[in-house]
C-alpha cells in the first residue's frame, strides 16, 4: 500500500486528533519503517524546536528609541496628520530617525569641526517649500540637488567609514534606512495626490533630514 | 509522545529575564500605573517582556535590525492601547498578540514597498543577543532562510505554538494554506539539518 500522506505524517508526529488516518493506514505503519522514520524525523525536529529559547535580549538602543517616541507621542500636526490618517504612521519612522539624530549630535559635540573638503551647497539644507515652489517641477529640481548632496556626502563618510566607529556606522546606516523609507513614503503619497502641498512639504523636510545626518555624519570624521 | 505546548502554556508565560518571579499584582500595578502616563512603570513592564517580543520579532523578520524597528513599533503601540487593556487575559498574552499583529501587518506593507534584505545566518553574531546554552544556532540559521509564508507559519505554530486556525485567521490565509507552508518549513529545515 501507499506511503502516508505528508499531512498524515505531520499530524501523527503533532499527535493531532484530525489526521485522517483510518485502520488501514496504522497497519501500514505498522509494518513500514519508511513511514515510522519519517514520523521521527519530524519529532525529532520538533524536539530541537521547543528547545529554543522565547526570549531574546533586543539591542540596548531599543529602549531609548521607545522613550522618545512615546515622550513625543503626537509630533505632527493635525493638518499632516489627516494627510496620513489613511497610511501607515509614517511619522513614527521620523520620530525614530530624530532620535538617531540625536544619538549622533551628541557625539558631535565631542567633535565639533567643520570638514572644509565636503562643503554643503547652501540652497540644500535650507527651509521647507515655500508657496511659491509647491508644485512638482520646483520640487523635482529640489529633490535632485538634495540627492546630488546627499550622494557627495554619503560618498566622504563612505570613503572613510573605516575611522568611525562601527556603532557610529551603525546608526548612520540604520538612520538613513528610516530616513529613505520616510522619503518613499512621501515620494508615493504625493504621486497619488501630486497637488497637496503638505506632502510636497513633508517630502522636502525628509530629503533636508537625510542631508543633515550625513553633514553630522562627516564632522564626525576625524580631521585629516 | 510530545505534543508542542499551545499558546495558553506557552505564549502567556511570563518573561524570563530575570530570576525573579512576576507576580500578577506587579504587572496589573505597572500597567495601572503605565497606562495613567508613568514612564518609568512602562519602562518595567519593557524590561520585563521585551525579550520574547523581540525574539517574536527577530524570527519572524529574520533581521536584528528589522527585529529592533518592530519591537518598537510593538511598545509604542502597547503604550498607546494601554487603556483599552481590560485585563480580561494576561498582559503578556495581549501584548503577545499585538505584537503579532504589529509584525504582520507591518511585513504585508513591507513586501508591498520594498524587497527586505534578506539577512540569512545574522542571528549568532548580534550585538546585544544573550542566548541561553541550549540556543541552537544551525536551527535559527535555517529558520532565517525559509520562504516568508513558510517563515511566518512555523515561527507562529512550532516555536509559538498558535492553532492552525489562529494563524490562518492572522494571516487571512486558509487553514489548507497554513499547515501546507508548515510541512513545507518543517521540510526545508530537516533538509538543511539533518546530514544527507
Ligand atoms: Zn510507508
Amino acid at each position: 500500500m501507499k506511503h502516508l500522506t505528508e499531512e498524515q505524517l505531520n499530524d501523527l508526529a503533532d499527535d493531532a486528533i484530525p489526521a485522517r488516518v483510518g485502520p488501514e493506514h496504522e497497519r501500514h505503519i505498522a509494518e513500514c519503517l519508511t513511514c515510522r522514520a519519517e514520523i521521527a524525523r519530524i519529532r525529532s525536529l520538533a524536539k530541537r524546536i521547543g528547545a529554543l529559547p522565547l526570549s531574546i535580549q533586543p539591542p540596548a538602543e531599543t529602549w531609548p528609541m521607545i522613550s522618545a517616541r512615546i515622550r513625543n507621542s503626537a509630533p505632527i500636526p493635525d493638518q499632516e496628520r489627516s494627510v496620513l490618517s489613511r497610511r501607515p504612521p509614517a511619522w513614527s519612522w521620523l520620530a525614530a530617525a530624530a532620535v538617531l539624530l540625536v544619538v549622533v549630535s551628541s557625539a558631535v559635540t565631542t567633535l565639533v569641526v567643520r570638514r572644509p573638503d565636503v562643503e554643503v551647497p547652501a540652497t540644500v539644507a535650507s527651509r521647507p517649500a515655500t508657496d511659491n515652489d509647491r508644485n512638482l517641477a520646483a520640487l523635482s529640481s529640489r529633490e535632485e540637488g538634495f540627492r546630488n548632496t546627499a550622494d557627495e556626502l554619503w560618498a566622504a563618510v563612505n570613503a572613510r567609514r573605516d575611522q568611525l566607529s562601527p556603532e557610529t556606522i551603525a546608526t548612520v546606516e540604520r538612520s538613513i534606512k528610516l530616513i529613505d523609507a520616510a522619503i518613499l513614503e512621501a515620494r508615493e503619497a504625493l504621486a497619488s495626490d501630486p497637488n497637496n502641498a503638505v506632502i510636497a512639504d513633508m517630502l522636502a523636510a525628509r530629503y533636508e533630514r537625510k542631508v543633515d545626518l550625513l553633514k553630522r555624519a562627516t564632522e564626525l570624521l576625524p580631521q585629516s | 509522545m510530545f505534543k508542542l505546548p499551545g499558546p495558553a502554556s506557552r505564549v502567556a508565560q511570563p518573561v524570563k529575564s530575570n530570576s525573579s518571579v512576576l507576580s500578577a499584582s506587579n504587572v496589573t500595578d505597572l500597567v495601572s500605573r503605565a497606562s495613567a502616563g508613568d514612564n518609568a512603570a512602562f519602562e518595567e513592564l519593557y524590561r520585563q517582556h521585551a525579550g520574547r517580543v523581540y525574539a517574536l520579532c527577530l524570527r519572524l523578520s529574520g533581521d536584528t535590525g528589522r527585529a529592533s524597528e518592530l519591537t518598537q513599533d510593538v511598545f509604542v503601540r502597547c503604550w498607546e492601547r494601554l487603556e483599552s487593556f481590560r485585563g480580561e487575559s494576561a498582559f503578556s498574552s495581549w501584548l503577545h498578540r499585538l505584537a503579532v499583529n504589529v509584525a504582520l501587518s507591518t511585513h504585508r506593507r513591507d513586501s508591498r514597498r520594498w524587497r527586505r534584505v534578506q539577512a540569512v545566518a545574522i542571528l549568532p553574531d548580534a550585538p546585544g543577543t544573550v542566548r541561553s546554552d541550549s540556543s541552537d544556532i544551525d536551527l535559527e540559521k535555517a529558520i532565517t532562510t525559509l520562504p516568508t509564508g513558510a517563515r511566518t507559519v512555523f515561527v507562529l505554530h512550532d516555536v509559538e505554538g498558535y492553532k492552525h486556525e489562529e494563524i490562518a485567521n492572522l494571516m487571512g490565509i486558509a487553514v489548507g494554506t497554513s499547515k501546507a507552508h508548515l510541512f513545507r518549513a518543517r521540510r526545508l529545515l530537516r533538509k538543511s539539518l539533518e546530514p544527507q
